[in-house]
């Protein structure tokens, strides 16, 4: 990381110290709404939070090694990888299962320690990708110390849905994943772990995480249950064969099964400009959540398992199923061209503004919606206020009083790891009514929300902002920010009147990953005191 | 011309199930003018049901009673044509290849082409890869071609034979 620890408040000086100080955040920090009062400013960062001291920190939270079944690579390579690309943390979430909760969740945790101790500027959480039960998969990861494995065993032993055969989308199994997110809950409220987070994986891959688990998992527990991959990983999975995989983006190729909502439309099990249908889709199931006036943060990383066009290969005399690991990987001197993803870091980016440089100060940054994405490096650094309030915050003033959006952006300014210089095109500005609790538990639409500006991004400069007039407050809103570099659009699927020039549908088995790039920013809230 | 619509169901968990069973019951049956579809089901709990639409009756074992309602549905959605996906249908050995919109319309039980992310029908010439494989799918009482975007600026199938194993796989 780039900030000496001399810059560090004492507080935050070591990392070290940190992991022996226990139960320092109150699972109560968080609340379910932004309608909320006196706790409704610590939901989204403290109550004190103006963002000004916040250090951006790049990171991955879903990454594979050979502790998962489909993978192969030690944590030191995706760590290595990860640091070399410039990333500042990365979470190990290896396949929930049988072998992993009998063998791998323990047996990956030396080699973690190890990795933390080898790269002491990365922090490397543990963490799993959770089956979760009647639904999709998830990442849920704990602060570092003395019970981190014991806690994410005892979850995965309890709430994994390919541990305890709890996969069919039945009530009963609904209720098992509620269940695991309050035992997160529960194992910081005891002080068992200082932190712990879940947020879903791919949701709308198979179309298996319905709306109303999505507020159920979020209603179980805000502090724990915080949002969900706007981008999925596997972002060189439609690279055409045979040079590439030649699938779907995303590895986005599935229909519906038996187990998948059946209101969610064919278009949802797509990928558009690389962005999950619930988060690509202006006014679609994510805008519905912040509708409510609620928490629910959007990330994007890897899901790094095998990389395109890398070399190695499973080390030799491999047996997974008995062992829980693959050996040691082996240079195998051929391209791997069926491998759909790039290293952490490469191409995807989580950014969240950190007040320290540590592991708390990520998964705080993260709770509080401090956060944003990119893909391909678009941007170099994004600064989204409400008059001072920073994203994921909740800007309340009196009804009447003038509001102000400014976007701040640091373009790039050097090649990404595609050796070309990404060029912003255009800067979107969304925004939509706080319209309260959705009477139905599975709306997915926002019919209040829209792009209402778009800036046009002139090249040749490091550093652009732009200044958007909100209006003067009457009812709550939020907005959120959106960019490109223009080269793939359509009108977004609910209509050219909500989004004229949203993201493209990803072309099956031919999507040039570096040629369609978007950022992301999660919301800021105005609201009336 | 069809005149029977028949609901089955032993409850299957997944389509590949679903779709193996059809080809099971439909061995021994001359498949001019059969229609057989798939049916995701909700009660009791999520599953897959099947549905025949066939020229003349033909005798069958009634379902377990738990699965009764499943088979009802998927009969009543097969006849009205509100639901339903069809695995074997009429002129579907004549749909192989590449194929234009307008010949995969005319050869046979197909009645519409929809793609994914655009309201506006493919133009006639446009040409359809069918991979082996299509399912079309009862919608609005016409059954449907679903296809999307893919390579040298063709359109495919929405639903794809091989897709990647969804549990352990990613």
């Amino acid at each position: 990381m780039s900030i000496p620890d001399t810059e560090l408040s004492p507080d935050d000086f070591s990392r070290r110290s940190f992991i022996r100080r226990a139960g320092l955040l109150g699972a109560g920090a968080a609340t379910a709404s932004v309608f909320g009062t006196a706790t409704a400013a610590a939901a989204h960062g403290g109550g004190d939070d103006d963002g000004g001291d916040l250090r951006w920190l790049a990171g991955d939270h879903h990454i594979h090694t050979q502790y998962s079944s489909d993978a192969m690579f030690r944590v030191i390579d995706q760590a290595q990888h990860a640091q070399a690309y410039g990333l500042d943390w990365i979470v190990i979430t290896d396949h929930g299962g049988p072998q992993h909760a009998r063998i791998g969740v323990e047996r990956v945790n030396p080699d973690i320690l190890a990795t933390r101790n080898a790269l002491p500027d990365l922090l490397v959480f543990q963490g799993l990708e959770w089956n979760i039960p009647a639904a999709e998969h998830g990442t849920v990861f704990v602060a570092p110390g003395r019970n981190e494995v014991a806690v994410l065993k005892e979850f995965e032993n309890t709430y994994d849905a390919s541990v305890v055969g709890a996969g069919p989308s039945t009530p009963a199994n609904e209720a098992l994943a509620i269940a695991g997110i309050n035992f997160l809950g529960q194992a910081v409220k005891r002080r068992r772990v200082d932190a712990a987070l879940f947020l879903a994986n791919h949701p709308a891959r198979r179309g298996l995480d319905s709306p109303h688990e999505f507020r159920g998992w979020r209603d179980a527990d805000p502090t724990v249950a915080v949002g969900m991959e706007g981008a999925p990983g596997h972002q060189a999975a439609s690279i055409p064969a045979p040079q590439g995989p030649g699938s779907g983006r995303g590895f986005y190729a599935g229909s519906p099964t038996a187990d998948s909502f059946p209101g969610f439309p064919p278009e949802s099990y797509r990928t558009w400009g690389g962005f999950d249908f619930f988060t690509a889709t202006v006014g679609g199931l994510w805008d519905s959540l912040l509708a409510e006036g609620k928490p629910w943060w959007i990330t994007a990383n890897s899901d790094a398992h095998s990389i395109y066009l890398d070399t190695a290969v499973r080390g030799p005399g491999s047996n997974f199923d008995v062992n829980g690991f693959y050996n040691d990987p082996v240079h195998g001197g051929v391209p791997n061209t069926g491998a759909g993803d790039f290293w952490p870091g490469l191409y995807s980016r989580t950014h969240v503004g950190a007040k320290a440089d540590s592991y708390r100060a990520v998964m705080d940054g993260i709770r509080a919606g401090r956060v944003w994405v990119d893909h391909g490096g678009l941007i170099r650094g994004l600064d989204v206020r409400v008059d001072g309030t920073p994203l994921g915050g909740v800007h309340r003033v009196r009804r009447g009083t003038a509001v102000e959006l400014t976007i701040s952006v640091d373009l790039a300014d050097k090649p990404n790891w595609a050796q070309f210089l990404p060029k912003l095109a255009r800067v979107d500005v969304i925004r939509g009514a706080v319209t309260g609790v959705a009477a139905d538990k599975d709306t997915f639409t926002a019919p209040q929300t829209r792009v209402v500006k778009s800036f046009e991004v002139a090249s040749g400069q490091r550093r652009v902002t732009f200044r958007y007039a909100l209006g003067r407050l009457d009812e709550p809103f939020y907005v959120r920010v959106r960019g490109t570099d223009g080269l793939r659009s359509q009108p977004g699927f609910l209509g050219a009147s909500v989004d004229p020039v949203g993201p493209q549908l990803d072309v099956l088995g031919n999507s040039d990953p570096w040629s369609d790039l978007w950022f992301y920013s999660n919301p800021i809230w105005i609201i009336p005191r | 011309m069809t005149s029977v619509h028949i609901g089955l169901d032993r409850g299957d968990a997944t389509v590949a199930a679903a779709e193996h069973w059809l080809h099971e019951l439909l061995a021994d049956i001359d498949p001019t003018d059969v229609m057989a579809c798939t049916h995701f089901v909700s009660t009791p709990t999520p599953h897959v049901a099947v549905s025949l639409a066939l020229p003349r009756a033909l005798t069958l074992p009634d379902p377990a009673a738990e699965f009764a309602e499943g088979a009802r549905i998927a009969r009543d959605a097969h006849a009205a044509g509100t639901a339903g996906r069809a695995v074997v249908f009429p002129g579907q050995d004549r749909m192989t290849g590449v194929m234009s919109v307008a010949d995969l319309l005319a050869a046979g039980a197909i009645d519409r082409i929809r793609v994914l992310g655009s309201a506006a029908p493919p133009a006639p010439s446009t040409e359809v890869d069918t991979l082996g494989y299509l399912r079309p799918q009862w919608m609005d009482g016409r059954l449907t071609l679903l296809t999307q975007p893919a390579n040298s600026g063709r359109l495919a199938p929405f639903e794809v034979a091989d897709q990647r194993g969804c549990c352990s796989d990613h």
